[in-house]
């Protein structure tokens, strides 16, 4: 608890209105999803990080001109392993990331199921980006860089290879999410994604410890 | 072929429903080592909530009969163990009857603007709407009807609930979530109004204190009474002196005591305790003290409803689970279970023989070696997508309404009505859920109320087109609001609204909540119930508590997870020993990672 909100924090001048977006991470096993998270959110990134880190979500800003965009990042929690990723999952996701890696052309195919499912289940509204990971292992690449462009044209997603070990495009990537989300007035405010309300410790009790909802 | 899981773990849950979940949660978070199994592709079981499409596929899977468990022959065993199949005898729903009261799109008429012109005089019920009406000539003419057609094609905009429930502001499972910080999955929705029937008409039941005083169909003197026994049932409860003389007497016979007006007596007995003839003094008073209890801490009701439905409370506590490490396969069999010495030693799942220190079954996965007693509180319920609001208002309401028996030979009925805003169903239409105790069949048990409050008959399509007129689905948002606020006090002054048209009904039984097993049952296999009849999550919750305390008796229950600023990164100095793409170690540090925190 002592590290508490070392990156994450706005700098100082909070001028613009926040928006706060929920994105969830999609993809196969073993892809990156939660290095891209951690090279993001932390700045860091292991060899040997571990994918699921005990957090239901983690958050990040991103400023935007007069505009912060307050991400709320969701990972898998390795439910996706053996297709078990549940629906409420998706709820109210304003973006997602669908990764694949770029050294393994399987996860490029799953990739597009992930996109159909999200299709399915997501809003309609929703952003989605596709991210090519591990772009440093390019002398291992078995997925044309132009192959996925097509893909991602054809299917309106955002696209970028990345690489959470160099960190190349990964702030990129949610920079370009952020600027696509729509920033109106709903999401600016909205403490919640799905106009419900989220359920905190009574007055008293929150000071202490709530943070999951303003 | 099925996936090849791991096959050693600490708790083996099979189902997913809130019981199970929330178990499940409750072991992963302490760092056990769990696996949860459905053998359905969805969550939830009994308890799930589907779109409309899922629940015709649901519907549909039903009429088949699901493949029966594995022969006791091709499984191999030690030295003296016993194999047990499992058997979905518990979880067996029936009488589905599933009925369309509208037409397709193809039987429709076409519905033009010369339609809008004699429509409105043909509903009695339209005059006020006219002038809106004629502001919106042009875009009534894009509207459609609602045809079996359009409510296939937006069955993403339902959700429909196997077995909805409420909960209480300050109930077990509210304290849980927010106490665990699993509170953060879910959004909810407070129910906004208590309704009750009095004097042959619907109306809301004054809740908060500020209710009570402004409330015009109660006296002066009314509300100190009603307000003095709250006091008393509230501070003092069931045990105190109060109540000493009505231990073995109803609740009734307690407030006939009381000289309290018929309306008073009312408002107590049918809207805040929700109580029958027989409801014992001490469950009355329990009951009144536990919704008075919950008053006041989110919106104007006791009541919250999950968004999206009761399906997405076990997604939440799965979430949970899977955060700190536990594995989840869906649509996975549970064949059976390998019994040593009895104790409960590894079960078998397709191809797999999976050990264990503990089993925790759903009450559709039971041997029937196991089960001494198949319960009797089966539950009937009613499920009706509906035109409009069985009481409207100025705005879109979320309704409970408690309506207790006409004839002894019937059950209280609890009706909740959701609206749009909940994402149950598309705008201008609303979901009505009718529960009751199971006596002959649910269509027959819940026909009194179906019929009090409903239309259920084939709508012929030129009625659809006089109703469009007069209801709310064909405008934008903006002005429905208006529109509806003029309904209201139009209705106000006639009395008599016309009935909801229901558009589809669904009926069916759900099995019995409370099974018992016998003394043979090995300790370290723990049973998870069915949805109950209870109005809220209770009894799941504490049946998770008390099977986790079995389990774990010096444990912690869900202690609260972290929030996303308080996670340390673990092995910043020294990097773990294993790559991330070895599945089996990432659960292993997960479940590292989850004792740390405790």
């Amino acid at each position: 608890m002592a590290n508490r909100g070392t990156a994450q924090r706005p700098n100082g001048s909070t001028q613009g209105k926040i928006c706060q977006f929920k994105l969830v991470l999609l993809g196969e096993s073993a892809v990156g999803k939660s290095s891209l998270v951690l090279r993001f959110v932390k700045g860091q990134f292991h060899e040997y990080q571990e994918s699921t880190i005990g957090a239901a979500f983690l958050t990040q800003t991103v400023c935007l001109d007069d505009t912060t965009v307050k991400f709320e990042i969701w990972d898998t929690a390795g439910q996706e392993r053996y297709h078990s990723l549940a629906p409420m999952y998706y709820r109210g996701a304003q973006a997602a990331i669908v990764v694949y890696d770029i050294t393994n052309q399987d996860t490029f195919v799953r990739a597009q199921t992930w996109v159909k499912e999200l299709q399915r289940q997501a809003s309609p509204s929703i952003v989605i980006a596709l991210a090519g990971n591990k772009a440093d292992l390019s002398n291992k690449r078995v997925v044309e860089f132009d192959e996925a462009q097509t893909y991602a044209d054809e299917n309106g997603l955002l696209f970028m290879e990345t690489s959470a070990k160099t960190a190349m495009n990964v702030n990129d990537i949610f920079l370009a999410i952020a600027k696509k989300l729509p920033k109106n007035e709903q999401s600016g405010s909205a403490s919640t994604s799905g106009q419900g309300r989220r359920l905190v410790e009574t007055e008293g009790q929150k000071a202490a410890t709530g943070n999951c909802c303003k | 072929m099925e996936d090849y899981l791991p096959n050693e773990y600490d708790v083996v849950v099979v189902g997913t429903g809130m019981t199970e979940s929330i178990v499940a949660a409750a072991a992963s978070r302490i760092g056990k080592k769990v696996l949860h199994l459905d053998s359905d592709e969805y969550y939830g079981g009994l308890w799930a909530t589907f779109n409309f499409d899922g629940l015709q596929k649901w519907i549909e899977d039903l009429k088949v009969s699901k493949s029966s468990a594995k022969d006791v022959s091709e499984v191999d065993l030690e030295l003296e163990e016993k194999f047990l199949k499992t058997s979905n005898e518990y979880s067996t729903v029936e009488n589905i009857e599933e009925t369309w009261y509208i037409s397709n799109d193809a039987d429709l008429p076409v519905v033009s603007s010369k339609d809008t012109q004699t429509d409105s005089t043909g509903d009695g019920s339209g005059s006020g709407d006219e002038k809106s009406d004629d502001d919106k000539v042009e875009k009534k003419e894009n509207v459609k009807q609602w045809s079996i057609d359009r409510i296939r094609k937006e069955y993403r905009k339902f959700n429909i609930d196997l077995a909805p429930k409420l909960l209480f502001a300050r109930g077990e499972l509210v304290e849980l979530l927010i106490s665990s910080n699993i509170a953060r999955y879910a959004e909810f929705r407070a129910v906004s109004r208590v309704a009750t029937f009095m004097d042959g008409k619907l109306t809301q039941v004054p809740c908060s204190r500020a209710d009570v005083f402004a409330n015009k169909t109660v006296s002066v003197v009314e509300k100190r009474m009603l307000m003095q026994l709250l006091t008393s049932c509230m501070e003092q409860g069931a045990d105190s002196p109060e109540f000493d003389g009505f231990r073995d007497k109803t609740f009734l016979e307690y407030l006939n005591t009381k000289n309290l007006t018929p309306i008073v007596q009312h408002y107590v007995v049918q809207a805040i305790a929700m109580a029958t003839e027989k409801t014992s003094c001490r469950d009355g008073v329990n009951r009144t003290k536990h919704f008075l209890n919950s008053l006041g801490r989110y919106g104007n009701t006791p009541f919250l409803w999950p968004m999206y439905g009761s399906g997405e409370l076990p997604q939440c506590f799965c979430r949970l689970c899977a955060v700190f490490g536990g594995v989840y396969c869906l649509k996975r069999q549970l064949d059976g279970v390998v019994i040593h010495k009895n104790k409960c030693k590894a079960i078998i799942s397709g191809k797999q023989r999976i050990s264990l220190e503990h089993l925790v079954l759903g009450q559709g996965h039971l041997p029937p070696e196991v089960v001494a007693s198949e319960g009797e509180q089966r539950i009937s319920r009613g499920i009706f997508i509906t035109d409009k609001s069985i009481m409207q208002g100025e705005k879109e309401n979320l309704t409970l309404l408690y309506y207790p028996p006409e004839q002894p030979d019937q059950e209280p009925v609890t009706l909740i009505e959701l609206g749009p805003s909940t994402n149950a169903c598309p705008q201008g239409l609303f979901m009505v859920h009718m529960t009751c105790k199971r006596t002959t069949n649910a269509k027959e048990d819940l026909a009194y109320v179906v019929n009090k409050f409903l239309k259920a008959e084939p709508l012929d399509p030129l009625a659809i087109r006089s109703s469009i007129h007069s209801h709310t689905q064909t405008v934008s948002p903006d002005k429905r609001h208006i529109q509806e606020g003029d309904q209201d006090n139009r209705e106000e002054s006639t009395e008599e609204s016309p009935k909801p048209q229901v558009l589809w009904s669904l009926y069916l039984n759900l099995p019995a909540s409370d099974i018992k097993l016998n003394e043979s049952t090995p300790s370290n296999l723990h049973l998870c119930s069915g949805p109950d009849l209870e109005l809220d999550f209770d009894f799941a919750v504490n049946q998770a508590k008390s099977i986790f305390e079995s389990m774990y008796p010096d444990k912690d229950f869900l202690p609260r997870a972290p929030d996303p600023e308080e996670i340390v990164l673990e092995g910043e100095e020294a990097p773990g020993p294993k790559f991330e793409g070895d599945t089996e170690a990432e659960e292993k540090q997960d479940v590292e990672k989850a004792e740390k925190e405790d």
